[in-house]
């Protein structure tokens, strides 16, 4: 399987507020969103990126879409370095690679009609519009709304939630993309909802061989969609592997930390206390060494000094952990 | 000893294009130093009931029928006057963003200070011991009573929440959404607060959620609501392993389980009906996938199932056949 | 932003003028059930224009002429009759044909001045907006000299460095009235920019100015229309206020020449209601018929769907 996307020593870090006292001292506080990622996608993956607010996933997202700017390192499209794409290179690249969004109540133009909207991609691909028809109603067909006459002529405001995501999915497949990013596309929608779109997902995922990343801070959901998952904490990738195995065995204490917070909807489950210790805001800066070292229960001397490199610990499988050497 | 009987609530909403029909047939009993979990999407009630028990509501809303038995009094009948008296001190209420608690210009130990001060009659002194009583509690640092709430992360903005709640020491906490906003670690350390509340002051709670697997993680009785009214209720273990309605079938296979064997989840088609006009009949039979030509009949009630568990359902008798077929992708899927 | 109605139209085809019109009056219609301010100020405005229109037709007299009657004198201060239906100046002039020339004139300055202050703050609110940096900055500030500088006096002064004339009024407007749109339209781009839906057509592949005109530009749009609508009202005011001081044009007959003119000879002492009143209420009724449509329209241009 060839490399679709490549991430390496990828970093995003944002200006924080300043304070006065910085300011008189000539500081620039960062927020570091992205700290260092390095990891690889292969074509056909279906990858999961979970972590929690502030982990950096919605940041990795954009960056994977060039959306905005690297602070430092790089990301790759097809072993083409996407910051230095432009012109006709750029054109394609927002061509086959696509966005879901998470709010499916503002994706679309509230002054657009459905089929205004799902026909802007293909006009701004110049394609012909003879074609836009065929084009819409596979796309349609595609994400389970077979009728399509009965949502044109309609405005946003005319649909429910999972109709409107739907749309929008429809909207990112219409040009047949290869890479498609959705970003908590289901955070948003009632539960009974939820489950008609993941299956939506996954389908077209399959039907299409599609390169797929889906950012969530839900690992239920990661874990039914996508085949592998990488666990992010504070900029860094602390885990990567296989969905079932990180779930059934996971090797990085933040994980097991997540794994056992997830509740399941069965009595029978552990009140066991977590492994972890405080909240994520009580961290105030970054701490130096392992981002994780100051919630960790097994934090030693070599956690506050060395950062953990992202190594292999099993065949696909990588975790960052000094524990782990 | 049950400390909140709520029986056949009705609550309107009186608004420019009609009357929205927000809660009918709403019907829970809260036993003393139980967590009881109302369920339910957007748009099923849950909140509109919550908010009719301790009778905050909105300036168009109007509790048009039923009781609400608290100790020997009806919450419906009270006066204005009388159901102050009982707010915060017997029941108190955690609204959803849990910073709609918080006055974001005092600190937060001057606000717990201020309810133990004018509404507990604590003299400062003892008020100051209290507040920090309150915060080791919920498990807050007895140092952060000093700071303000944006000083506050998120899940510690809603343990103080919590703290002012319980100052008082209430027989009934609701809790509106606590967690839906926090991050699932975050979350579950709030979760076994409540928890801990409930086992060191054998308080009551109603927590309110549309998450089931936090149900199953805290509550001892679970209600289940749609289109705003009860469809089912019952001890958590009996509803979500032998549900007697079509809507928990469905609810319990929408959630994914995370250390289960990832079967497919199931999908309901379709969405609540309008409640400006809403069916006579069974609210849900439009999506369910059992329904027949009774369910639109007028005359529904909850009726027992089991020893404590109650549905509202046409075909109860068959309950288990529709539940293995309930368990089936294909039964929920429509043309 | 408030629900679209318009149903069928997807911008592929146009539908046939007559039903155009049709959908318009049925909307007028129920337009005064919805919101009868909104109602009122478009009938004024109507009405107005109608006035401004056919104001050749609708003049009985020269609004300038001095007119002498049958007997050869000066057909000065005449009360109300039916050859002068709101009688004559002190220097022989009819007050009506003034009153209906006059409408004219208002509302060509007040429409221009609306125009150029709305295109000018619209633009500047857009690209300020959209795509901040230096070029925010720079406008921005010009915009700050421009809310310093006092409306009246500015406009004073350049009617006495330039000749006198209606146009003072639209360049000062042009000059010094458009940030508060210009603010406000740049405000609301900043939050569109944010939205979901601008970044969705960022990875749909469209271009920046594609983005600016096709998705932002329409949903900025009522708020321009509000704006115009003040400052309609606003223009005349001023134009009134510059002429009554003694600064307007002399050649052209507006409410405000006439009120000078009704002041300068005592009008109100000698109680000539019939000469500085009904100017007077002219004035008034296009301000407020300004101010109504721009609070209706909402009502006006994008009814909520009643199904």
């Amino acid at each position: 399987m060839a490399t679709l996307v490549e991430a390496c020593n990828l970093k995003k870090h944002f200006p924080a507020a300043r304070g006065l006292w910085d300011m008189v001292r000539g500081r620039q506080p960062v927020v570091r969103a992205v700290d260092g990622l390095d990891f690889t996608i292969e074509e056909g993956e279906n990858v999961g990126l979970l972590g929690e607010s502030g982990c950096g996933k919605t940041t990795t997202g954009r960056l994977m879409l060039r959306l905005i700017p690297p602070t430092e390192g790089s990301l790759a499209f097809d072993g083409k370095d996407i910051a230095e794409l432009e012109g006709e290179d750029l054109r394609h690249f927002r061509q086959v690679a696509q966005l879901v969004f998470q709010n499916p109540f503002d994706a679309l133009n509230p002054r657009f009609t459905i089929d205004r909207s799902l026909r802007e991609p293909l006009v701004n691909a110049k394609i012909d519009r003879e074609e836009h028809e065929e084009r819409m109603r596979i796309a349609m067909r595609r994400v389970h709304l077979p009728d399509v006459e009965q949502y044109t002529g309609r405005y946003p405001h005319q649909l429910s939630g999972g109709q409107l995501q739907r749309v929008v999915l429809a909207r990112a497949l219409i040009l047949e993309p290869r890479f498609v990013v959705a970003d908590e596309p289901v955070s948003m929608l009632d539960v009974s909802v939820r489950a008609g779109i993941l299956n939506v997902m996954r389908e077209v995922h399959d039907q299409m061989g599609l390169t797929a990343v889906y950012i969530s801070h839900d690992f239920a959901l990661v874990r039914y969609v996508c085949s592998r998952t990488i666990v992010m904490y504070l900029g860094k990738v602390v885990e990567d592997g296989p969905s079932e195995d990180v779930v059934r065995d996971p090797q990085h204490p933040y994980t097991k930390a997540l794994v056992q917070a997830v509740p399941v909807p069965r009595v029978d489950q552990s009140h066991d206390p977590l492994p972890i210790i405080g909240g994520l805001s009580d961290v105030q800066e970054t701490p130096s060494g392992c981002h994780f070292r100051d919630r960790c229960p097994f934090a030693f001397a070599r956690c506050t000094d060395e950062e953990p490199p992202i190594q292999e610990i099993a065949p696909g499988r990588r975790a960052a952990c000094h524990l782990l050497d | 000893m049950t400390v909140l009987s709520v029986q056949d609530l009705q609550v309107h909403y009186m608004t420019d294009r009609g009357v929205v029909h927000a809660v009918e047939r709403a019907s829970l009993d809260v036993p003393e130093g139980q967590v009881v979990g109302v369920v339910g999407e957007s748009g099923c009630g849950k909140t509109t009931l919550a908010r009719a028990i301790i009778r905050v509501m909105e300036k168009n809303a109007r509790i048009v029928g039923g009781r609400m038995l608290f100790g020997d009094k009806d919450l419906v009948r009270l006066s204005e006057a009388e159901i102050t008296k009982h707010r915060w001190r017997d029941i108190a209420f955690i609204p959803q963003s849990a910073m709609n608690s918080l006055d974001p210009v005092y600190r937060v130990g001057a606000q717990l200070v201020e309810v133990l001060v004018d509404r507990g009659g604590l003299d400062k002194g003892k008020a100051s011991d209290r507040a920090e009583e309150l915060f080791d509690m919920v498990g807050l640092d007895g140092q952060r009573l000093r700071d303000y709430p944006h000083q506050f992360s998120g899940g510690m903005r809603q343990r103080a929440a919590i703290a002012l709640a319980i100052a008082l020491d209430p027989k009934l906490v609701i809790a509106d959404e606590p967690v839906t906003a926090l991050d699932v670690i975050v979350q579950r350390q709030v979760l076994d607060v409540f928890k801990s509340l409930q086992n060191r002051l054998g308080v009551s709670v109603i927590l309110i959620t549309h998450d089931i697997s936090v149900i199953a993680y805290t509550s001892d009785r679970v209600v289940v609501m749609y289109a705003g009214e009860v469809v089912e209720s019952g001890p958590t273990d009996k509803v979500l392993t032998a549900p007697a309605h079509p809507y928990t079938m469905g609810l319990c296979k929408a959630f994914p389980d995370l250390q289960g064997s990832g079967g497919t989840l199931v999908p309901i088609e379709g969405s609540p009906p309008d409640l400006l006009d809403p069916p006579v009949g069974c609210r849900f039979a439009e999506r369910c996938p059992f329904a027949q030509p009774v369910c639109d009949e007028a005359g529904l009630v909850l009726e027992e199932v089991a020893p404590g568990h109650r549905a509202a359902c046409r075909r109860l008798s068959e309950a288990d056949t529709l539940r293995s077929q309930a368990g089936e992708v294909d039964t929920w899927q429509r043309s | 932003m408030p629900a679209v109605t318009e149903t069928g139209t997807t911008g592929t085809g146009r539908p046939p003028r007559s039903a155009w019109l049709g959908q318009l009056l049925r909307r007028l219609v129920s337009l005064t059930r919805r919101d009868p301010f909104a109602f009122a100020g478009v009938a004024i405005y109507v009405i107005f224009g109608i006035v401004a229109i056919f104001a050749d037709v609708l003049a009985t007299h020269d609004p300038l002429t001095i007119l002498f009657d049958s007997k050869g004198r000066l057909a000065a201060s005449l009360p109300l009759s039916s050859d002068h239906y709101l009688g004559t100046t002190s220097l022989g002039r009819d007050i009506y044909s003034q009153l209906v020339h006059g409408t004219r004139s208002a509302l060509i300055i007040g429409i221009t001045a609306a125009i150029v202050v709305v295109l000018i703050g619209t633009m500047v609110g857009l690209v300020s907006g959209y795509f901040g940096g230096l070029i925010d900055v720079v406008l921005m500030r010009a915009a700050d000299i421009a809310l310093g500088i006092p409306f009246l006096p500015f406009v004073i002064v350049l009617a006495s460095f330039l000749e006198p004339s209606m146009w003072n009024v639209v360049l000062a407007m042009a000059l010094l009235v458009w940030p508060t749109t210009g603010r406000v339209i740049r405000s609301q781009v900043l939050t569109l920019r944010e939205r979901t839906f601008v970044e969705a057509a960022r990875v749909t592949g469209s271009s920046q100015a594609r983005i600016l005109f096709v998705h932002v530009a329409p949903n900025i749009m009522p708020l321009s229309f509000v704006y115009g609508s003040i400052a309609i009202g606003w223009a005349i005011l001023t134009e009134a206020s510059i002429s009554f001081l003694g600064f307007g044009a002399t050649d052209t007959v507006s409410w405000g020449y006439m009120l000078q003119d009704a002041y300068l000879s005592q009008a109100l002492s000698r109680g000539w209601f019939h000469w500085f009143v009904p100017p007077g209420i002219c004035i008034i009724l296009v301000v407020v018929a300004g101010f109504f449509v721009s609070r209706g329209f909402e009502e006006i241009f994008f009814p909520r769907l009643r199904e």
